[in-house]
C-alpha cells in the first residue's frame, strides 16, 4: 500500500437527490435485478404473444390489441415484487443495510429513492414489455381486433398496467422493509395477491367478492381495464378509484416500513 | 421455529371454517363434508414452504452451514433431517386443522353435504391433503439447497406452485391446459380431491397418477440438492 | 472529537452499557479496550446512529451523527467489515458510498489505489477474503476524508504489511488532528499506537488515561540488573520494600529499587554493571490488572506446557 498521505476531498454533503444516485448504483450493480428484469420482459412478451395467438377471431372487435394479458400482468405484479422485496432484504441478509444507513443515517432518504427506483423501473419495464408484446403480437390478431395500439386510449391502457405493476412492487418494498426476511416477505405477497383473492373471490357470498376489488390485486385491474359496465358489474373500479385504493396499498406499508425502521436498532 | 406452526395452524383453521360456512353447494356435483378448502390449502404450502426454505437457506445465511457440515461430513444426514421434519410438521399442520374444520363445519353443512367424515373415502382424502404439502415441503427443501437463497427458492416454489398453473387456466390453450395438470400444484390435487371430482380431463388426477407425479416433483429437486449438497463447498 | 453523556443501551434485560460519560479528543489516538462482551461494539454502533441508546447521548463534533449534513466527512467507521452485499464489486459498493455524499469516481479510485485494492477493484465482494474484506472497510471508511475515524478490530485478518500500514495511516491522520478511536484486543498492536486509553468492563468505564498513566499506575519500580559482583549488590540492595528475584548467575530482578538508584549503588563500590534495564509492565499486564474482575467470558486455565496433568 503507498504511502499515508492523501489528497483531502471537495466538501461533500448528503442530499436526496445524492442517496438516489447512490441506490441507482446499487440498484443496476446486483446480478438478481438483471436475472428479475430479464424474466420480467420474458414472460410479458411471452404470455403476451401465447395469449395472442389463442385468440380466436369469434371474440371478434371486442379483442383490443392493448389488452394487457392477465396472465402476463399477474405474473408481472409478482415479478417486480420480488424485485422489490430482494432490494431491501438483500440488504438486511448481507449486512450491507449498516453500510448504507451509516452513509445515510436519517433513513427516510433510503427507503424514498429505493421506492422511487423499484416504482419507475417497474412502471418502465412493464410498459416497453408490453407494447413489444403487443406489436408483435398484432399481425396474430390484426384480421379481427379492434386497432388500439396508437391511440390515446390503448396507451393508457398499458400505462396503466405499467402503474399497476409499479404500485405493487412499492406494497413489496414496504412488506420487505417491516419483515425484513426476503422469503417471509415474497410469501407475505404471493398471500396478499394471490391466496386472498382466490379466499374472498370463491365464497359466494356477496360481500366478499366486494372485498376482492379493494385487494391490490382487485384494485389496480381497474387501472388498465378500460371503463364499461361489464366492469363495474365484476367489481372492477374506475380509473380514479383503482387509484386511490392501489396508492393507499402501495404507501402504507412503505410509511410503516419507514418509521419502524427509523425507529429500530440495526 | 416453534412459533410458526402454531401460526399456520391457527390460519388454516381460520379459513377453512369461513370457507366451510360459505360453501353453497353447486349441482349436479355433491360436496362432501371433507372436501378441502383450496384458498386455505394452497396458504398452508405457502407457509409450509417458507418454513422448508428458511430451514436450509436460512443456514447459508447465518453460515451455521459450516458448523453443521462439518459436524456432520457425510452431508445427507444434515438434509434427511431437515426433511423429515418439514415432512412431518407439514403432514400434522395439515391434517389435523383440516380434520378439525370438517368435524366444526359439518353442522353447517349437513343440509346439502354428503357425510363422508368418518369414511376411508373420506379419511384418505384429508390425509392425501397431508400427504400433498408434505410433498411440497419436500421439493422446497430441495430447492432450498440448489438455489441456497431465501427469496430466490421461495419465488421459485411459488411460481411453480401457485402462479403458473393460475396462469395457465387463464389463457384458453388447450395443449397448455394438460401441461398445467402436471405442474405439481395441479398434480396434487388428486390427492386430496374427493371421488366426484376426479376428472382426467379437467387435470384432476387418479389418486395413484397424482401420487406418482406429485412425488416426483418431490423427489427431482431433493435427489438434486443432496447431489449439489455433497458437492459443492459450504 | 466523540462525547458520550450516561450513554446507557439496553437490549431487554440485559443492560449492555451502562451510563458511559467519556470524551474522546482529535489529535491522538485513543484506543478502545476492554474484555469480550464489555460493551465496545455497542458504543461505537451508538456513537455512529446504528441502534438508538435507551438513556444517554453520544455527539459526534457537538452534534448527534445522524444530524450532520455530511455524516460520511464527520466520521469514517469501520464497524463491520463484511456488511456489504456479495454480489457486488468493491468498486461498485464503494462508488455507492461516494455518491450519497456527492462524491464520483475520482476519489473511489483514488482510495481504491490508496488501500492496495485497485487491483481487485472489479472482483466481486463474495470472494474476498478477510483481509481484502478489511481493507475495503478501512477503504469505505476513508472514501470521504473523515474528520473522526471509528475502528472496531481495524487490522483483523490484515497481513503484517496490512497491520503496518493501519498503524501508520492511524498515527498519521491523529497527527493531522483527526480524531482516532479504535478498538482491538491485540495488545502489543495497541501499546505501540495508542496515546490514550479508554477501558470498559461490563458495560461500566473502567479507566480513561494516557498509555503512560496506565502503565505507571500499574508497574512497581524495577530493575534488571547483571553484574559480576552480583551477591554483594543484591546484599547492599536489600532493604524494606524490596525483592529481589535470581534469574540466573549474575543475572538478578530488583522491584522496589530503580534503575538510577542501584547505578549509583555499584558505582560507590566500584562494581561493575553490565546490564542496566527499568522494567516496565506490558500493557496487556495492566490491562489484565484491571480487568481481571470485568471478564465475562473466562475459559478454565490451560496447563503450562509439559506440567503434569
Amino acid at each position: 500500500m503507498t504511502a499515508p498521505h492523501q489528497p483531502s476531498v471537495p466538501s461533500t454533503r448528503l442530499t436526496y437527490a445524492h442517496v438516489l444516485r447512490s441506490e441507482w448504483t446499487k440498484f443496476w450493480s446486483v446480478p438478481s435485478t438483471w436475472w428479475t428484469l430479464g424474466a420480467l420482459v420474458v414472460v410479458i412478451i411471452g404470455f403476451g404473444l401465447i395469449s395472442n395467438s389463442s385468440a380466436s377471431a369469434t371474440a371478434g372487435a371486442t379483442i383490443r390489441a392493448t389488452q394487457p394479458t392477465s396472465a402476463a400482468f399477474t405474473v408481472g405484479q409478482l415479478v417486480m415484487a420480488i424485485l422489490a422485496v430482494l432490494v431491501i432484504t438483500g440488504e438486511f441478509t448481507s449486512g450491507e443495510i449498516k453500510t448504507s444507513l451509516l452513509a445515510a443515517p436519517g433513513r427516510w432518504r433510503m427507503l424514498a429513492a429505493k421506492a422511487a427506483i423499484v416504482a419507475v423501473i417497474g412502471f418502465a419495464v412493464t410498459f416497453v414489455a408490453i407494447y413489444i408484446a403487443m406489436l408483435c403480437g398484432w399481425p396474430m390478431i390484426s384480421s379481427f381486433a379492434t386497432d388500439d395500439r396508437f391511440t390515446a386510449a390503448g396507451l393508457r391502457v398499458i400505462a396503466g398496467a405499467g402503474l399497476g405493476v409499479a404500485l405493487v412492487a412499492v406494497m413489496a418494498l414496504g412488506i420487505g422493509t417491516l419483515v425484513r426476511n426476503g422469503a417471509l416477505a415474497i410469501g407475505i405477497v404471493v398471500v396478499v395477491q394471490f391466496i386472498l383473492m382466490a379466499v374472498f373471490g370463491g365464497i359466494n357470498i356477496h360481500w366478499m367478492h366486494v372485498v376482492v376489488g379493494y385487494l391490490p390485486a382487485g384494485a389496480i385491474r381497474g387501472l388498465s381495464a378500460p371503463p364499461s359496465a361489464a366492469n363495474a358489474a365484476v367489481d372492477i373500479f374506475t380509473f380514479g378509484k383503482s387509484l386511490w385504493v392501489s396508492l393507499l396499498w402501495a404507501f402504507v406499508p412503505l410509511l410503516a416500513g419507514a418509521v419502524v425502521l427509523r425507529k429500530s436498532d440495526i | 421455529m416453534s412459533q410458526e406452526p402454531r401460526l399456520t395452524f391457527g390460519r388454516t383453521l381460520g379459513i377453512g371454517m369461513a370457507l366451510a360456512a360459505g360453501t353453497k353447494p353447486t349441482p349436479p356435483v355433491p360436496t362432501y363434508a371433507t372436501d378441502v378448502d383450496q384458498p386455505g390449502m394452497l396458504l398452508g404450502q405457502v407457509v409450509i414452504a417458507i418454513l422448508a426454505v428458511l430451514m436450509v437457506t436460512g443456514e447459508y445465511t447465518s453460515g451455521e452451514i459450516r458448523t453443521s457440515l462439518l459436524a456432520v461430513p457425510p452431508r445427507w444426514p444434515v438434509a434427511a433431517a431437515k426433511t423429515a421434519i418439514a415432512v412431518a410438521t407439514a403432514f400434522v399442520v395439515t391434517v389435523v386443522p383440516g380434520y378439525v374444520v370438517t368435524l366444526c363445519g359439518w353442522p353447517l353443512q349437513r343440509k346439502f353435504a354428503v357425510d363422508d367424515r368418518f369414511t376411508g373415502t373420506g379419511v384418505r382424502v384429508i390425509a392425501g391433503a397431508g400427504l400433498a404439502v408434505a410433498l411440497v415441503a419436500c421439493m422446497a427443501i430441495g430447492i432450498g439447497m440448489l438455489v441456497r437463497s431465501g427469496a430466490a427458492s421461495i419465488a421459485v416454489i411459488v411460481l411453480v406452485t401457485i402462479v403458473v398453473p393460475n396462469i395457465l387456466t387463464s389463457v384458453p390453450v388447450h395443449w397448455l391446459d394438460t401441461v398445467g395438470g402436471y405442474l405439481i400444484g395441479n398434480s396434487i390435487q388428486g390427492l386430496m380431491a374427493v371421488p366426484a371430482q376426479i376428472d382426467p380431463t379437467q387435470g384432476v388426477f387418479t389418486f395413484g397418477k397424482a401420487l406418482w407425479i406429485s412425488a416426483l416433483w418431490a423427489v427431482v429437486p431433493l435427489a438434486a440438492g443432496l447431489a449439489v449438497l455433497r458437492r459443492r463447498d459450504a | 472529537m466523540i462525547e458520550t453523556f450516561g450513554l446507557t443501551k439496553r437490549y431487554g434485560p440485559v443492560l449492555a452499557l451502562d451510563h458511559l460519560s467519556m470524551q474522546v479528543h482529535p489529535g491522538e489516538v485513543t484506543g478502545f479496550l476492554g474484555p469480550n462482551g464489555a460493551g465496545k461494539s455497542t458504543t461505537m454502533r451508538l456513537i455512529c446512529g446504528l441502534d438508538h441508546p435507551t438513556e444517554g447521548t453520544a455527539l459526534v463534533n457537538g452534534k448527534p451523527y445522524a444530524a450532520h449534513r455530511d455524516p460520511l466527512h464527520q466520521v469514517g467507521a469501520l464497524l463491520d467489515a463484511k456488511a456489504m452485499h456479495p454480489g457486488r464489486t468493491a468498486r461498485a459498493e464503494l462508488m455507492a458510498i461516494a455518491q450519497t455524499q456527492g462524491l464520483g469516481a475520482k476519489r473511489v479510485d483514488e482510495v481504491l489505489e490508496y488501500t492496495g485494492l485497485a487491483s481487485v477493484a472489479k472482483r466481486r465482494l463474495g470472494t474476498f477474503s478477510l483481509g481484502m474484506g478489511q481493507r475495503l472497510g478501512i477503504a469505505a471508511a476513508l472514501l470521504c476524508d473523515p474528520l473522526t475515524l471509528i475502528l472496531d478490530e481495524p487490522i483483523n485478518g490484515l497481513d503484517p504489511e496490512g497491520v503496518i500500514w493501519v498503524r501508520d495511516l492511524v498515527k498519521y491522520e491523529a497527527s493531522q488532528g483527526k480524531t482516532v478511536f479504535l478498538s482491538s484486543h491485540l495488545m502489543s498492536e495497541m501499546a505501540l499506537v495508542a496515546d490514550r486509553l479508554v477501558i470498559l468492563g461490563r458495560g461500566k468505564l473502567v479507566a480513561e488515561k494516557t498509555m503512560k498513566e496506565l502503565i505507571a499506575d500499574a508497574s512497581d519500580i524495577a530493575t534488571r540488573v547483571r553484574c559480576a559482583q552480583a551477591t554483594e549488590l543484591t546484599a547492599e540492595l536489600a532493604g524494606p520494600g524490596v525483592r529481589i528475584d535470581s534469574l540466573a548467575p549474575g543475572l538478578f530482578e530488583v522491584h522496589g529499587r530503580s534503575a538510577e538508584q542501584v547505578a549509583t549503588i555499584a558505582l560507590d563500590h566500584r562494581w561493575l554493571v553490565t546490564e542496566l534495564t527499568p522494567m516496565q509492565v506490558s500493557l496487556e499486564d495492566a490491562y489484565m490488572k484491571l480487568t481481571q474482575s470485568q471478564a465475562q467470558y473466562t475459559g478454565t486455565a490451560v496447563p503450562t506446557p509439559g506440567a503434569q496433568r
